[in-house]
């Protein structure tokens, strides 16, 4: 008999291993391993063909198998707060339904390979506390539904250019705590932060009267750390 | 038929919605996300007209901080959803279970949790902070005797 099962929550556990017969329970749909010691996950995870949910935040993955590729029907990967240094290398077709991935607080030092072959669904990612020194500007620019993008407190010297292509999509973008040149982030305030946005980033756009961009850039000034700062939407207005 | 609620020792069980026991069967249509475990104070204010009408009926088993340690043997509070309890403690066999909460107890082991999981009902379960060290791998699989 196959298991029934479709929901499994075995958070806030001790457990470091994960056996290969999870693979037998193949109608889950959701999996909240989130908070455990997991070392590793089995490459036998890849035939969970029917999840669509799998949580592995906080525990101490250092790697991830390959056969994650094959998770068709993911739509939200959490695997924050793990030692991961590299996400898996998605080809196109891959990974194909995933809306949400969060990487944030991971050991992530270069902007994932290839993970614009994401970019038909992909709409939040989050690669904030990481230590990328720049982000993948091409890559970017295939997510073509991006709707928030996090990468605050990383060692971002720049935005690429690349980043105006997501006018039409970006919600929230939260750039907070990294090493933008000097010219650049010195923001303490909310008009201080779109007046940087406003010197650094028109210069990016197709066109400098198309500040409705700067309506999408959320960031969070010195002054108000904990607050969200949300822009208005309205084209035309900075 | 209302929700029912039955008491063992004092401690609640939740059979919902309205006569869930023996009403669910395998082939029952399932509204995937539309149900969650309920707490006993939700229970009790269950409205049994309403959701008769919005979705089939379920059993759900809320153990919750209920201070469990173990599985083997089962804990009294699963006596009502098993059958052919034999003397020997490992022969026991689950039944109409669908949703089993084992939150916030003090499990070390999932052993005797093969049985729960290849129920053929059962939809969702949560044995979320306890103090699980380890999954066997006998414990996601159908076996017939727990070692």
């Amino acid at each position: 008999m196959l298991a029934s099962v479709e929901r499994i929550n075995l958070s806030r556990n001790k457990i470091d291993y994960i056996p290969p017969s999870l693979a037998s329970l193949n109608n889950l749909t959701e999996l909240n391993m989130s908070n455990n010691e997991v070392l590793y996950l089995p490459n036998e995870i890849g035939r969970l063909k029917r999840l669509i949910y799998l949580n592995f935040s906080s525990n101490k993955l250092h790697a991830l198998p390959d056969s994650m590729n094959q998770l068709t029907s993911m739509k939200r990967l959490m695997l924050s707060n793990n030692y991961l240094e590299i996400f898996v290398n998605p080809k196109p077709g891959d990974l194909r339904n995933l809306v949400w991935l969060d990487l944030s607080w991971n050991k992530i030092k270069r902007f994932p390979l290839n993970l614009g072959n994401l970019g038909g669904t992909l709409e939040k990612l989050y690669l904030g506390h990481n230590e990328m020194k720049e982000l993948d500007g091409a890559e970017l620019k295939k997510m073509k539904v991006l709707r928030e993008l996090s990468v605050q407190h990383n060692y971002l010297k720049a935005l690429p250019k690349e980043l105006a292509s997501l006018v039409d999509t970006l919600v929230i973008l939260d750039i907070e705590g990294n090493k933008f040149r000097e010219r650049e982030y010195k923001a303490t305030n909310v008009s201080d932060l779109l007046m940087w946005l406003k010197g650094d980033l028109s210069l990016l756009l197709p066109s400098p009267q198309q500040y409705r961009f700067y309506n999408f850039l959320i960031g969070r000034s010195k002054s108000e750390p904990h607050r969200c700062v949300g822009l208005s939407t309205s084209q035309g207005q900075a | 038929m209302g929700s029912q609620i039955s008491s063992i020792d004092g401690k609640e069980l939740f059979l919902a919605p309205l006569g869930g026991i023996g009403s669910s069967t395998p082939g029952a249509k399932r509204k995937s996300g539309s149900w969650t475990l309920k707490g006993h104070k939700q229970a009790a204010s269950y409205s049994a007209v309403e959701e008769q009408a919005q979705q089939p009926q379920r059993v759900f088993l809320d153990l919750t901080l209920q201070r469990i340690e173990t599985l083997i043997p089962p804990p009294k509070e699963m006596l009502p959803f098993m059958m052919d309890m034999s003397a020997h403690e490992q022969g026991f066999v689950f039944r109409y279970l669908e949703a089993l909460s084992l939150e916030s107890n003090k499990l070390k082991s999932l052993r005797g949790l093969e049985k729960v999981l290849h129920l053929p009902l059962l939809i969702e379960l949560n044995v979320s902070n306890n103090g699980v060290e380890i999954v066997e791998e006998g414990n996601l699989i159908s076996a017939p005797l727990i070692r």
